[in-house]
């Protein structure tokens, strides 16, 4: 039989320098570590077979993304929404739909922890744990940097297993998916996620030469959030705690995960709800119901009033499963072009 | 008091080489002794430095050979006996000294001793140092049992000062540390009072007077070595064959000749005085046999003077066959044993013999395979180098450039095997790793990208550290050296060195700090405790980040040998077996398959890790190891 341990990773995602971070595989044992903002294997662990192969999204792409289906995957239905709460939305991203679910979700006790990815505060940017509102609040915003995130709910899990809700960029979801498929047929425990809250996603950029590049334009400050403003624009905005910087695109596309380039997955099929931008509207965003447990969230943070709801402009879904399928459409090139040769 | 200062001559002891030579040196009334340590030379010095001051004479460890021989030849120019010892890679150190020396000459007795280490048991290298007494035209002798290597040394001091040259007494492994019956001498005047002759210069000017000069010494050495008790002839008048042999060789040719039974028909030449030959007395040997078998170990250094002598005189000495290592009779490299001598010998008398049974040496492995337990070389339970590879290894992998270290010489040199992770990359002479890190540190500029680490002991870095450290300063290279300081020349035996705070003979010394010296020529110096595993990593990857000079990490923990004398460790450990995760994913078995600590064992039954109490010495790095937190420390009081 195959063998599909850690050296099988190694070979098709680690060494030829796939691996976007996501972090399915760190956390689980010694060997594999997510330092200064990058995924890396300090020994090696000789079995045949492991839990960090069977749950790494890049090596599993093209056996589960839903390639020539749905455009966004599984869905309810499809809304614009945002936090009721002025001052959660200036902290957040666009419309604050994330951090106001997930505090919904834990004052609504559906899940006793939450799993986010930190601003960094100087450092790279990780997954962290949130049990209050302070603390999702905390974690506000989007850092387009690889945070491995999932390190912390695998560390979390080994700890005790409490209910986690896990924000979660589509590599992230899908390795999330991937854990509970292996779960079936492992005596080990890999236990799912309570909630999960996607993030569209196009790309993410490697921690190390990103930081380089902004130390060399001496930022030097925390890191709080980045945006990429609709087209035409094709810039890069930094915000720190002091000021917003802007950087041609261009230059940026440069610091891109190579793995990003194989993921056909803008919206995050594997989850209870996902949440984007909304063209054109950046207090809104574009909330994707899935599964009955999302709806549930949904329905409750409306009834509670801290989100809002309006329905998505036409024009603008119409953009969302364009964008989508595009995405499905080069993801699925690239893998192609790479198993030819 | 070792029986070495016991003044009783006429009585036979059990001694070792090393203690046969400083014994020798004692009986002819040595006056001042320094030092390097090195195997199988360090028990002259150790001898020596523990009688020092029972019998008032000098002994110090020195921070290298060089300057152990130039603090002994300046004793000798002020009027007294001196000796030096070292292994065969000190002689490099010392040889440009040494070739000066023999151009002023010495005043009184100075000897050196090499005691070299052919195989490389315990060496970096394989190498032959007699080729050192013809570069520097100097005498040699080679004792073949520890009474001869009494006899000569007390000898060598004699030479010395007939002559007015350095002598060298060349030991090897075998020699040096095989224990034999030694009859004492007389212990000679000692107590001389040191002066120095101002009136004449010593220096090396003018230098062809002089070198001639050096060459009138050794043509006296020569006639000397022609009466020379230390050469003899053993065997018929006229043998089928000629041994002609030194060293251990000897030893080896008389088992060999006993065990074929063939003394009758074998003469045997055995030579102590190797350099230069006694010309006269081996054109009477090679005259008596129509063959010649010339035995030694390592380089053909008697073969080719011999040759040599032969080619001068061959119309006298009539045509002869060699045989030896030219003819492939003898291997070139490694050590001699009776079987290959016996093998060569077979081969050119035509005899038949049966070594030893056919599978024999497959049997003897089997049944040692079924008693010993596999065993790879590797760091002491509870040692700081594993802790500090340990966190060097991890720094290297996240920072992930394919950085890469530069190794030296201690005990840290096993930093090439797994013990240390395979993390060294090269490993060369005392302070190389510096020299090269220094060089590998500059080629930034062509391009190089690839993170540089210099790991030195502290005793080596005091040796020869130093000045490729200088270097890499004032060239502005960029490295990170971390300096592996375990407060120990641990490798030999725990001589103190100038960073210890004692001297050779347990005294209190001046304590150089090797962060002073490092922040003084304007470096950063990070301290850290090696034990500290999340602390040494995270610190090695943050100086490894920057790329501006020379960063300095102090990685200080003492030898664990140390500590357990100086009274043990804090900790007894044990495994929770509920808690250890043993082979499965998440672990397999993470602390002895990767970090190894022998103190740690697999329990291939129960399929769990344990403590092995007899070897673990408690130190408790491995409960950092462990990411289960399966192994837990207990501090103990120890009463
Ligand atoms: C790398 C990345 C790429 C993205 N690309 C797109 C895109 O192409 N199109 C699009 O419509 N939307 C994209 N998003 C999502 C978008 O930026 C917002 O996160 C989303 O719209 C939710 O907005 P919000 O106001 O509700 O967020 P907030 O309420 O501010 O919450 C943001 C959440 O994002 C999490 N987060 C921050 N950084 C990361 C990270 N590096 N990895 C994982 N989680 C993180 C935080 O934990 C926080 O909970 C991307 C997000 C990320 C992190
Ligand atoms: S993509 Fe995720 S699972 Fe795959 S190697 Fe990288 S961190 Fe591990
Ligand atoms: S593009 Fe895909 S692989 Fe890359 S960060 Fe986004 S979800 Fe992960
Ligand atoms: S590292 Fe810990 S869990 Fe793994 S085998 Fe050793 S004791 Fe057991
Ligand atoms: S405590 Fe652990 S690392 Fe230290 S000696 Fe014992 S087994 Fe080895």
């Amino acid at each position: 039989m195959a063998k599909t341990g850690m050296d099988l990773l190694k070979k098709e995602v680690l060494e030829p320098g796939l691996c976007v971070a996501c972090g399915g595989c760190v956390g689980l044992c010694p060997h594999i570590s997510f330092f200064d903002g990058k995924v890396i294997c300090t020994d090696s662990c000789d079995l045949d077979d492991g839990r960090c192969y069977s749950v790494c999204p890049i090596a599993h792409q093209t056996e589960k993304t839903s390639i020539d289906k749905e455009p966004v995957g599984k869905c309810i239905s499809i809304y614009r929404s945002r936090a009721k709460d002025n001052r959660l939305r200036e902290k957040s991203q666009y419309g604050g739909t994330v951090s106001a679910l997930i505090i919904a979700a834990l004052e609504e006790g559906l899940i006793d922890e939450a799993i986010l990815t930190s601003n960094g505060n100087g450092t790279s940017p990780r997954g962290v744990i949130a049990k209050t509102a302070a603390e999702v609040i905390e974690c506000s915003g989007s850092r387009y940097t690889s945070s491995a995130a999932l390190e912390a709910f695998n560390k979390r899990i080994k700890e005790g297993s409490p209910r986690l809700g896990v924000v979660a960029l589509p590599c992230q979801a899908l390795s999330l998916a991937l854990a509970k498929d292996s779960q079936k047929n492992s005596d080990q425990e890999i236990p799912e996620a309570e909630l999960t809250v996607g993030l569209f996603c196009t790309w993410a950029l490697k921690y190390r030469p990103f930081k380089g590049f902004l130390n060399k334009e001496d930022v030097t400050e925390s890191l709080l959030r980045y945006d990429i403003p609709p087209p035409p624009a094709e810039v890069f905005q930094v915000f720190t705690g002091h000021k917003t910087r802007e950087y041609p695109l261009t230059e940026i596309r440069e610091f891109v995960q190579t793995g990003c380039a194989f993921c056909a997955d803008l919206t995050a099929e594997f989850t209870d709800i996902s949440v984007g931008v909304v063209e054109g509207m950046p207090d809104w965003n574009t909330l994707i119901v899935r599964k009955k447990k999302g709806k549930d969230l949904v329905d409750r943070a409306v009834a509670g009033g801290v989100l809002e709801l309006e329905e998505l402009p036409g024009e603008n879904q119409d953009h969302l499963f364009e964008a989508s399928l595009l995405k499905r459409k080069r993801g699925k090139e690239n893998w192609d072009k790479k198993k030819q040769t | 008091m070792h029986t070495v200062a016991l003044d009783t001559p006429g009585e036979a002891h059990l001694l070792i080489g090393n203690e046969a030579i400083a014994r020798g040196a004692l009986e002819a009334g040595l006056d001042f002794s320094a030092a390097y340590p090195g195997n199988p030379s360090s028990e002259i010095m150790e001898t020596l430095a523990a009688v020092a001051k029972d019998l008032k004479f000098y002994a110090e460890w020195s921070v290298n050979e060089k300057v152990a021989l130039e603090s002994a030849a300046a004793a000798s120019f002020a009027g007294l006996r001196a000796m030096t010892a070292m292994k065969q890679n000190g002689v490099n150190v010392v040889s440009d000294f040494m070739t000066n020396l023999t151009l002023t000459g010495v005043k009184r007795g100075l000897v050196l001793v090499t005691c070299d280490d052919p195989g490389g048991i315990s060496s970096t290298n394989e190498e032959d140092a007699r080729l050192y007494a013809r570069i520097a035209d100097i005498p040699l002798m080679e004792p073949s049992s520890p009474q001869e290597a009494l006899e000569m040394t007390r000898f060598a001091f004699e030479l010395s000062e007939e002559i007015g040259a350095l002598c060298i007494i060349r030991s090897t492994s075998r020699i040096s540390h095989s224990r034999g019956r030694v009859v004492f001498g007389q212990f000679s005047e000692r107590g001389r009072r040191p002066h120095v002759d101002t009136s004449v210069s010593m220096n090396t000017f003018p230098v062809l007077p002089k070198h001639k000069a050096a060459l009138g010494k050794l043509d006296k050495a020569q006639e000397i070595f022609e009466e020379s008790p230390f050469n003899a002839y053993t065997g018929p008048d006229a043998p089928e064959l000629m041994v002609i042999t030194c060293g251990t060789g000897y030893l080896y040719v008389q088992e060999a000749l006993a065990l074929l039974d063939l003394n009758k028909r074998v003469g045997v030449s055995k030579i102590g005085t190797t350099w230069p030959l006694p010309d006269k007395w081996v054109q009477e040997r090679l005259k008596q046999s129509e063959k010649i078998l010339i035995i030694e170990e390592v380089q053909p250094f008697l073969e080719d003077n011999v040759k040599s002598i032969y080619a001068q005189h061959v119309s006298s000495i009539g045509l002869k066959t060699f045989y030896g290592k030219a003819s492939g009779h003898i291997p070139r490299i490694g050590e001699l044993n009776p079987d290959v001598i016996m093998q060569a010998l077979a081969s050119i008398l035509e005899i038949d013999v049966s070594l030893r049974d056919e599978g024999y040496a497959e049997k003897a492995k089997k049944v040692v395979d079924e008693l010993v337990p596999p065993r790879e070389l590797g760091f002491c339970p509870g040692c700081p180098h594993r802790a500090s590879y340990w966190s060097i290894k991890n720094a290297l992998k996240w920072d992930d450039r394919d950085g890469f270290v530069s190794g030296d010489i201690g005990c840290y040199t096993m930093g090439i095997w797994p013990t240390g992770f395979n993390q060294v990359n090269s490993v060369h002479a005392m302070g190389s790793g510096v020299g090269m890190s220094s060089g590998y540190g500059k080629l930034d500029q062509q391009g190089l990208e690839q993170p540089i680490i210099s790991v030195v002991g502290d005793s080596t870095f005091f040796h020869a550290g130093l000045p490729p450290l200088v270097n890499a300063i004032y060239n502005q290279s960029s490295f990170l050296l971390i300096i592996l300081d375990n407060s120990a020349t641990a490798m030999t035996g725990f001589q103190p060195h100038p960073g210890t705070g004692i001297n050779a003979t347990g005294d209190v010394a001046t304590t150089v700090d090797i962060e002073s010296v490092c922040r003084s020529m304007g470096t950063d110096v990070t301290v850290l405790d090696p034990y500290d595993l999340e602390d040494s990593s995270k610190t090695i990857y943050s100086l490894l980040q920057q790329s501006d000079g020379v960063r300095v990490i102090i990685m200080r923990r003492k030898c664990a040998l140390v500590q357990r004398r100086e009274g043990g460790f804090p900790y007894e450990m044990d495994v929770k077996e509920e808690a250890c995760m043993g082979e499965n994913c998440g672990c397999n078995r993470y602390c002895t398959r990767v970090f190894r600590c022998p103190g740690l064992i697999w329990d291939t039954k129960a399929k769990k890790t344990r403590i092995d109490p007899v070897i673990c010495v408690g130190c408790g790095v491995c409960s950092d190891v462990c990411p289960e937190g399966a192994i837990i420390r207990k501090e103990v009081s120890h009463g």
